[in-house]
């Protein structure tokens, strides 16, 4: 048999252990469900650098011990809060009721917790075929999230800002498990904000399902400590005529992941991914997207921009996989990467597979430093060169910040940018 | 599109399927079938090959065995048994020719068939039309003859097999042999080391463009052998040349392996252009039969200002997996990749190129060009490596797939890796198909569908097809145009 | 103002410059006419402080002060202002921000109060009105998507609003049709001066029958070769580069 990596083992080791204190702890189909996780998990381990999807991006500081304790958990970027219309706040992995303000919802909306669902014999289940350790390891130790359903043709005004706010003093460990179904028609706009201080590890699920001409706008920031660990996957199901918008501004987390997979399954489908990575120090930020065109007529893009200063090193691997018989589909992606510094690092994997013949697709991909022709004329026109500096990586960033559709969330995500600028 | 009235002609002539299919009735010698120590033993032997060379082979060999066939390709085929295959073959002959006047009249007959000009008299003769290329004729493990070889000699160009290069110039061969693609890299390259029979040995001196286009030209014959070649070029300080490749092989229900390596040396200020036409039997319109064509190349751009250009078509095979690279080294040097690759029923081609660029102001270009009808896949595969000393470094991509009929597939795999924060990579790709607009187009002109088809494909690879010598681009276009029949209606 | 003595300047390794001496006072216009390859724009970037362009000999002294050791911005807030032979396009940035942004950073250095986004507003609006440049303009991304005579009428209207003391003008000619350059001439004339002085780096004489120049600097294979008043232009005009270099 071979060895696991100490993490994985640790995980295995203390598994009968947790069943007895994780949510559900009472029902035989949900310990049986975890069981699954966990065995599945215990043959694959944590993902390495041989696993094709897995090349640029190394585990092995979190998986071979303790966390890295001489790492600094510099606290996160300090901001003005966001005014969202609803809040659901979430403390080390746990669901606030007295922290959270969802008294304005409005009706058709149900919003629970996960550990609520759990112990109230809610239905969850584990994707034979799905061979993501992490996915099945989140199965084997989810420990809370959200549960959001919004009912038929309910069009939720304002922004829904969900918190997860992680204050460890002691190395932890945070599997989060969130669900999200609009039914048809239905419209939301969500926000995920990530936090932290200290060294801890989280890997947030998130299982989104769209029904027939459903909206969702999903902003994610994540600011985690620059200690933390954070481990994210997010699955989106789009029927017939809806969308799914989503836009991640990662600048936080020692190391980051924030893999998406979404699968259009209807015609007139739109699957919108964005984002922007800012990075400085040894950070290192992995965005990898999955987009499945299953059926025809439908349309996905993709936009992601990065900032790399210091040692950091960013990763984008985008696929687009388009099935058979899938025709009249577009698909389109672009990833550009500014380094700032010697010694930033980018690394970039964009792919087609492509198995129908009336599609249009196609991807780009640049890399390179601020363009030393703009940067002069700036110069010569009396602005300080840091100065200048900043304005063009402004500008490149700009358009990107551009995509998002929300104007209160573009604004926040603009002076987000703009503060993550001046620390660098 | 401009329709020239020669293309059409040149698709119009076109009438066979594969024409090349024909098996010739050679009398050959070969070594028993499988792979031991013994049969490299005995292939070296066979080549009266100093001690170092079997040392080297064997070492080949053992590691060959540690290691496991790749399955990251985007291909499908089954499990190659390598004890079902013979690892030699040669047409039996009593003494080893001396000059093309000896060479047996059969084999000389077998490339008249091929188009493949072995005779020298009319170029010297100053017959018009007859191409300026000397040849090397690769017949299954040997070759059997080189053409032009004295003209060549008096710039000081050696072209000669290389398992004579190994007895003429054997200090050339041990420096550069293995040094740019070691037997350790990868398992087709270390299968090859371990058991090459033959390929082309070309030293261009220093200072000396060559004068002629220099060309090998493969040819699978006998059944159930593998063919394993070793191109070996080394372009010294402030040399040229233009060198170019092509491949058949009969038409067989077996698949057969083609595991060739390809190194390419280029010093300062010196320049190789490569041209390969790949056209080895691509198997029938069920997938039957075809040649597995594993190929490995590559070129170190060691010197300053060094350059290579890699052009290739490749049209045949039931399977490529085939990468010609280039290692930029030197300062300024520059690598560029041209491909076109068509597949067709159930062929499967994943090519590509690894541009890794270690030198300052190295710079790369890459265009691809995949196109996918019938039921087969087509997959570029690349990698750009910005080294942290490569200043200044650039790469601009462009790979375009198009894909005719709802069958087929073609799929985009690249690899963008910058350390320079001065490096500047451009990628980009695109994958559409021949609209039903231009093919409508094309037909009210008068084309027939299939006309059209090859035209607006020719069209879509013309940027490529520039890129190839003037006798080889003509054959070229006509290929497009073969190896997409029936793949319309 | 400006005194270069003995220049020398090489960009990648190939000496451009080979030893210019110029020195231009409060309120003269000196025209640089010469050959294409001759060293024109690299004078002018050598000037406001472009990367590449290396110093190897000789020394630029501007209002006293040693020019060669200041950075591009620090020249730029000093009041050097070089209208680009090709303005560069920032996708991204809007006219609007670069030019509030520039003209600050050139207040701030002054110790002067910076304008806010109202009263700069007022300012771009009168100088573009005397332009007859529209300002929609200022709603763009610099220089991106503008025509060619675009661009040149926006290095002009940066110059305006700047004011600089020194101008340095490359190649503001080219490309432009005859309204256009007059436009660019309307610009520069306005801003002539007593206290303030320009360089002004052309191939051909045409502007210089809008922009009249106190004397005229023949530049050839990266030294000046004859000086003169505005005759020598027209001379030039009449007898070609080759000739005057010659003798």
């Amino acid at each position: 048999m071979k060895t696991l990596s100490p993490l994985a083992q640790k995980y295995i080791d203390r598994f009968d252990s947790a069943l007895e204190t994780l949510p559900g702890a009472g029902d035989r189909n949900i310990s049986t469900l975890r069981k699954s996780g966990l065995e599945k998990f215990s043959k694959l381990d944590f993902p390495n650098k041989r696993i094709e999807e897995w090349r640029f991006t190394n585990l092995a500081s979190l998986t071979k011990g303790p966390a890295n304790e001489d790492q600094p958990s510099t606290p996160a970027l300090k901001h003005d809060a966001f005014k969202a219309d609803y809040e659901v706040v979430f403390e080390n992995g746990v669901f606030s009721k007295e922290k959270s303000r969802l008294e304005k919802l409005p009706e058709g909306v149900r919003l629970t917790s996960l550990a609520e669902e759990l112990g109230g014999g809610a239905v969850f289940s584990l994707d034979e075929d799905d061979n993501r350790a992490l996915i099945a390891l989140n199965t084997a130790y989810m420990q809370d999230g959200l549960c959001l359903h919004v009912s038929e043709n309910v069009e939720v005004p304002g922004v829904l800002a969900i918190r997860f706010v992680t204050n460890s003093s002691e190395p932890q460990n945070i599997h989060i498990r969130n669900r999200i179904t609009l039914d048809g028609g239905a419209k939301l706009t969500l926000l995920e904000e990530h936090e932290g201080n200290g060294h801890y590890f989280v890997n947030p699920v998130t299982m989104i399902h769209l029904s027939d001409g459903a909206e969702l706008k999903h902003y994610k920031h994540q600011n985690e400590s620059l200690a933390a660990y954070h481990i994210a996957l997010t699955d989106c199901e789009v029927a017939a005529n809806a969308s799914y918008k989503n836009f991640t501004l990662t600048h936080g987390a020692r190391l980051s992941r924030n893999e998406m997979k979404t699968s259009i399954l209807g015609a007139d489908a739109l699957s919108k991914l964005d984002g922007a990575y800012l990075l400085d120090g040894n950070q290192h930020c992995d965005t990898t997207s999955l987009t499945e065109h299953k059926v025809s007529q439908n349309v996905s893009e993709q936009v992601y921009k990065g900032v790399l200063a210091g040692k950091s090193h960013g990763v984008f691997q985008g696929k687009i996989h388009i099935f058979p018989d899938a025709q009249q589909v577009s698909g389109d992606q672009l990833s550009k990467a500014l380094l700032l510094s010697d010694e930033a690092q980018v690394d970039c994997k964009p792919e087609l597979e492509i198995y129908a013949d009336d599609v249009k697709c196609s991807h780009g991909a640049t890399s390179g430093e601020l363009d030393e022709d703009a940067l002069f004329y700036l110069q010569a026109r009396g602005i300080p060169t840091d100065q200048a500096k900043k304005m063009l990586v402004a500008a490149f960033l700009g358009d990107v910040l551009e995509e998002i559709e929300n104007d209160s969330v573009r604004q926040y995500f603009e002076v987000l940018s703009a503060s993550w600028l001046e620390r660098v | 599109m401009a329709v020239s009235q020669e293309t059409i002609e040149q698709v119009n002539s076109v009438s066979e399927k594969y024409k090349y299919g024909f098996v010739s009735d050679i009398e050959s010698e070969t070594a028993p079938i499988g792979l031991s120590e013994d049969i490299v033993r005995f292939i070296s032997a066979k080549k009266e090959e100093p001690e170092w060379l079997l040392e080297w082979r064997l070492k080949a060999y053992r590691y060959w065995l540690t290691m496991e066939e790749p399955d990251w390709a985007k291909v499908n085929y089954p499990k190659i048994d390598y004890q079902d295959i013979y690892y030699y073959s040669a047409p039996k002959v009593k003494d080893k020719p001396k000059s093309l006047d000896e060479v047996d009249p059969e084999l000389l007959e077998v490339y008249s068939k091929l188009g493949i000009p072995l005779k020298e008299q009319e170029v010297l003769a100053g017959v018009e039309g007859a191409a300026n290329v000397a040849v090397d004729a690769v017949f299954d493990s040997v070759s059997v003859a080189t053409t032009f070889r004295e003209r060549l000699e008096k710039e000081g160009v050696i072209f000669c097999p290389i398992s004579e290069a190994v007895q003429t110039h054997p200090e050339l061969v041990q420096k550069y042999l293995g040094s740019v693609v070691p037997y350790t890299d990868n398992f087709f390259g270390a299968l090859n080391s371990a058991v090459f029979t033959d390929g082309s040995f070309v030293y261009i001196p220093k200072g000396v463009r060559c004068p002629m286009e220099l060309s090998t030209y493969f040819r699978i014959n006998a059944a159930q052998t593998g063919q394993f070649e070793r191109t070996l070029i080394i372009a010294d300080d402030e040399s040229y040349v233009s060198y170019l490749e092509g491949c058949t092989a009969p038409m067989r229900d077996e698949n057969q392996l083609h595991a060739a390596v390809v190194e390419l040396v280029v010093l300062d200020n010196a320049e190789i252009k490569y041209s390969t036409v790949q056209n080895w039997y691509p198997g029938d319109e069920n997938g039957v039969g075809g040649i597995y064509n594993f190929v490995t190349k590559r070129a170190a751009c060691r010197g300053v200002n060094s350059k290579v250009s890699w052009t290739q078509v490749e049209t045949g095979s039931a399977v490529t997996w085939k990468y010609p690279s280039c290692i930029l080294q030197g300062d300024n040097s520059v690598g560029e990749f041209y491909s076109i690759a068509i597949t067709n029923n159930l062929q499967q081609a994943d090519t590509g190129t690894k541009m890794i660029h270690l030198g300052k102001n190295t710079s790369s270009t890459i265009i691809s060009k995949g196109i996918s009808a019938g039921k087969a896949q087509s997959t570029y595969r690349g990698l750009v490596r910005m080294g942290r000393k490569a200043d200044g470094a650039r790469n601009h991509t462009v790979c375009d797939s198009l894909l005719i009929g709802d069958k087929c597939g073609a799929h985009t795999v690249p690899y963008i890796e910058n350390q320079n924060r001065s490096a500047k990579i451009e990628h980009e790709a695109t994958t559409s198909k021949v609209s039903e607009e231009q093919l409508f187009y094309c037909q009210q002109r008068g084309l027939s569908e299939e006309e059209s088809m090859a035209l607006i494909v020719n069209g879509f690879c013309k940027e490529v097809l520039q890129k190839l010598p003037m006798e080889f681009a003509v054959e070229a276009q006509k290929l497009v145009g073969i190896s997409l029949e029936g793949s319309v209606g | 103002m400006l005194e270069i003595k003995d220049l020398h300047a090489e960009v990648g390794g190939k000496e451009i410059l080979k030893g210019i001496n110029l020195t231009i006072n409060p309120g003269e216009i000196h025209a640089i006419m010469g050959p294409n390859g001759a060293g024109k724009s690299t004078l002018s970037y050598v000037l406001s402080g472009r990367d590449g362009y290396e110093v190897t000999g000789g020394s630029v002294t501007y209002k006293g002060q040693d020019l060669l050791d200041m950075d591009p911005d620090e020249r730029a807030c000093s009041g050097i202002f070089l209208a680009f032979q090709y303005p560069v396009e920032i996708p991204g940035v809007a006219s609007a921000t670069f030019l509030k942004t520039a003209l600050n950073a050139q207040r701030k250095f002054r110790g002067e109060e910076e304008l806010d986004a109202m009263e700069f507003l007022k300012l771009v609006r009168e100088k573009s009105k005397e332009l007859d440049i529209k300002d929609d303009m200022l709603k763009r991304a610099v220089n991106v998507g503008f025509s060619g005579g675009e661009k040149k009428r926006n290095e002009v209207l940066q110059m305006s609003l700047l004011e600089p003391d020194l101008m340095l003008l490359d190649e503001t000619d080219s490309g432009l049709d005859i309204d256009a350059l007059k436009v660019a001439a309307d610009g520069v004339n306005r801003l002539r001066s007593p206290e303030r002085s320009a360089l002004v780096i052309t191939h051909y004489q045409r502007l210089l029958d809008y922009i009249v120049p106190d004397f005229v600097h023949v530049l050839a294979d990266g030294k000046i070769v004859k000086s003169g008043d505005k005759s020598l232009a027209l001379e030039l005009e009449e007898k070609g580069y080759t000739d005057i270099s010659a003798a």
